[in-house]
């Protein structure tokens, strides 16, 4: 286990981050604007700021391949920042919501992205190049409350979304011209613009905070308020999932988790660590912690004395990056994120706080 | 400290951890507004449950969890009408410095002394378990502060009763 | 829902098996009984709880939560003792939601209640207040979240 790389950036809360592809840039969604910084050595150092919301950033995402960035806010607006040699230039999406912009996330084949809104609709947004313009197209029906968290089939076809009125739902995202027809899945053959391929209750029903495709896009996984993760397997359209494992916990809710393959899932939240759940079609578990901070039945307790050190640390949140897992966030975790990882399996992932 | 006293606090205590998992959450029915749902009371999906902690009539706490805030009513122990005079001063002492006490809310829900509203915003800019310690702290201090200030009560007008001493 | 079996508890209870009391109760929560029928059922929930020595509860809720669908029935529990309290201290209360009397974890006013046995509010209420730490104990956070995420009540 190497130890987690440690870098307080500011002491405000931090909505969403996000790392460019080299990841020599971090986006970090600071109050009503977002911060870029710089890999400079060993530290990350401010190298830029983008200003355009008035009011808090909800969300911030880089795209891999374009470096673009998209950001939203409760303002209700998105914007697509292109990166040019003068810095970065916005354009304004038009998203025709009448409610903050909760999150958004580009679609793998980055020509789209995904916008969930308080306004009890998804805006898709794709490039309309006659108008030289985003525009967007809802997905509506059946939202009808505030949608948290999307996540991204691995064909930018598919959308998985949670809600706060307890349902993970999986939506049909083809947009004629920008997508290429997607292959038939589990999720169903043909998927026509807002399709609803599946659609999931939490079983208290918490609000969902976090969903997300495993890394062959055919499980889905969500994390609800009651502090349970679910994982749901389909078996085709139209038909009951294969499987539905629940798995209440003892802790506190999580926000975020990020699949390691197709049989573990690393989930953070409130209680301020990162944790991993092993499991496949038969069954999960909660199998430990991934800080070495041996909880009493929980993970190990070998490395003690690393412990007392970050213990020490007193460390007052902080946005960190961290290689395999120690984990030393003195605030909620919001955001997990794979920071270096292959064929969708994860050997480092970076994870975010509020102060 | 009475005995039943412990395991109160410490059910107070996890209640209130478990509570406080709040976030950022922005009006769903006015646009660009980002209120405390808990005293907006306008989207019933975003509230929870609320909890009740009492250790008997006169003492309990009123947890009411939201999405993006938490109120905490406590009704402190009032035994007698002295008691009841001094925590109505005592809590009208702090509302009235509200803002230094950031958490503490104007006007304590009906049936309740003294209430607490906790916004996303403050346990994103404090740390979280603090903020519980100083709840379960404000608990334990301020029993012993009106038996104290009982105290000084009755010595005052034992002391007026004797005016060489009794002026202050 | 069906009627729990009230006498089945009781007679268990009276053989002094009150962990098979106490997962009779917790297998069959009235979600959508009447208040009559809620409220015989706490009765009879708390009798149980009552009846099991301080030195039995961690033990016993480790058992039932490390069973087959225990830390559901942990979960329900919770929610139980969260009624007692609840429902008693509605009448000042203004419910903001879900159409539910507001719930309390580890409390009782039994006294207060009418057609509740008399006892000394005192004594019911650390016992109640005990077992709720139990509970966390064992079950941990996670189990209060649930109370309060969840519209089943019992």
């Amino acid at each position: 286990m190497a130890s987690p790389e440690v870098h307080h950036l500011f002491h405000r809360p931090i909505a969403d981050h996000s790392f460019s592809a080299d990841r020599q840039t971090l986006a970090v969604a600071k109050d009503t604007t977002v911060e870029l910084y710089g890999k400079v050595g060993n530290a990350f150092k401010l190298k830029d700021e983008l200003k355009g919301h008035d009011k808090t950033v909800t969300s911030v995402d880089i795209a891999p391949e374009s470096g673009r960035i998209v950001t939203c806010s409760q303002d209700r607006n998105a914007l697509v920042w292109e990166p040019s040699p003068t810095g970065y230039k916005p354009t304004l999406v038009l998203l025709r919501i009448a409610r903050a912009a909760t999150f958004v996330r580009w679609s793998p084949s980055e020509t789209k992205f995904a916008v969930g809104s308080g306004d009890r609709v998804i805006a898709i947004c794709y490039f309309e190049e006659e108008n030289d313009w985003w525009v967007s197209k809802h997905l509506k029906k059946p939202i009808r409350s505030t949608i948290t968290t999307v996540n991204w089939h691995p064909n930018s076809v598919l959308l998985a979304a949670g809600s706060t009125d307890a349902h993970a739902r999986v939506f049909s995202s083809f947009i004629k011209g920008i997508d290429a027809r997607p292959e038939p899945s589990v999720w169903g053959e043909r998927l026509p613009f807002n399709t609803v391929c599946g659609e999931y209750l939490n079983n208290s029903a918490g609000w969902v905070h976090s969903v997300a495709f495993s890394p062959s896009g055919n499980a889905l996984a969500f994390a609800a308020h009651d502090s349970s993760i679910t994982i749901v397997y389909p078996s085709g359209p139209e038909q009951p999932p294969q499987a539905v494992v629940s798995v209440s916990t003892q802790l506190l809710p999580f926000m975020s988790m990020i699949w390691n393959g197709e049989d573990e899932i690393i989930a953070a939240g409130y209680d301020c660590e990162a944790f991993r759940f092993q499991g496949g079609l038969s069954g999960w578990q909660l199998t430990g912690t991934l800080e070495a901070k041996g909880r009493p039945g929980l993970g190990d307790a070998r490395e003690e004395s690393a412990l007392n050190m970050f213990k020490q640390m007193d460390l007052k949140g902080k946005v960190k990056d961290d290689t395999q897992l120690k984990t030393v966030h003195q605030n909620t975790i919001t955001t997990l994120r794979v920071y270096e990882g292959r064929n969708g399996s994860v050997s480092k992932f970076s994870s975010e706080s509020h102060p | 400290m009475s005995q039943s006293l412990r395991p109160y606090l410490q059910c107070v205590r996890s209640s209130v951890t478990a509570a406080l998992c709040l976030s950022n959450f922005a009006s769903q029915t006015s646009e660009r507004h980002n209120v405390p749902e808990i005293e907006a009371q306008t989207s019933p999906e975003v509230l929870l449950t609320p909890l009740v902690i009492a250790r008997n009539e006169n003492e309990k706490v009123l947890i009411e969890p939201s999405v993006n805030s938490v109120r905490i009513s406590i009704k402190i122990k009032q035994a007698d009408e002295i008691e009841n005079i001094l925590v109505h001063k005592f809590t009208r002492f702090l509302t009235q410095r509200a803002e230094a006490f950031f958490i503490l809310r104007r006007k304590p829900v009906k049936g309740y002394d003294i209430s607490f509203l906790i916004t996303n915003f403050h346990t994103e800019e404090m740390l979280k378990h603090k903020l519980v310690d100083f709840i379960i702290q404000f608990m334990e201090e301020v029993d012993k502060e009106i038996s104290e200030m009982k105290l000084f009560v009755s010595l005052r007008g034992l002391s007026l009763q004797m005016p060489k001493i009794g002026l202050y | 829902m069906c009627e729990p079996s009230t006498d089945e508890v009781r007679q268990l209870l009276r053989g002094g098996d009150a962990e098979g009391a106490l997962r009779g109760c917790l297998e069959n929560p009235v979600y959508n009984g009447s208040e009559v029928a809620k409220d015989a059922h706490l009765q009879t929930v708390i009798e149980v709880l009552q009846s099991i020595k301080a030195s039995e509860m961690t033990p016993m809720l480790q058992r039932i939560y490390d069973s087959e669908g225990g830390s559901e029935l942990v979960d329900v529990l919770m929610k139980y003792k969260g009624m007692a309290g609840g429902s008693a201290s509605s009448g000042g209360l203004r419910t903001p939601t879900r159409n539910l009397t507001p719930q309390a974890t580890g409390f009782s006013q039994i006294g207060s209640r009418p057609g509740a046995p008399n006892e000394s509010t005192g004594a019911g209420m650390s016992v109640l207040l005990s077992w709720h730490e139990k509970v966390v104990d064992v079950a941990g956070l996670g189990s209060i979240q649930r109370c309060m995420t969840d519209w089943r009540k019992v």
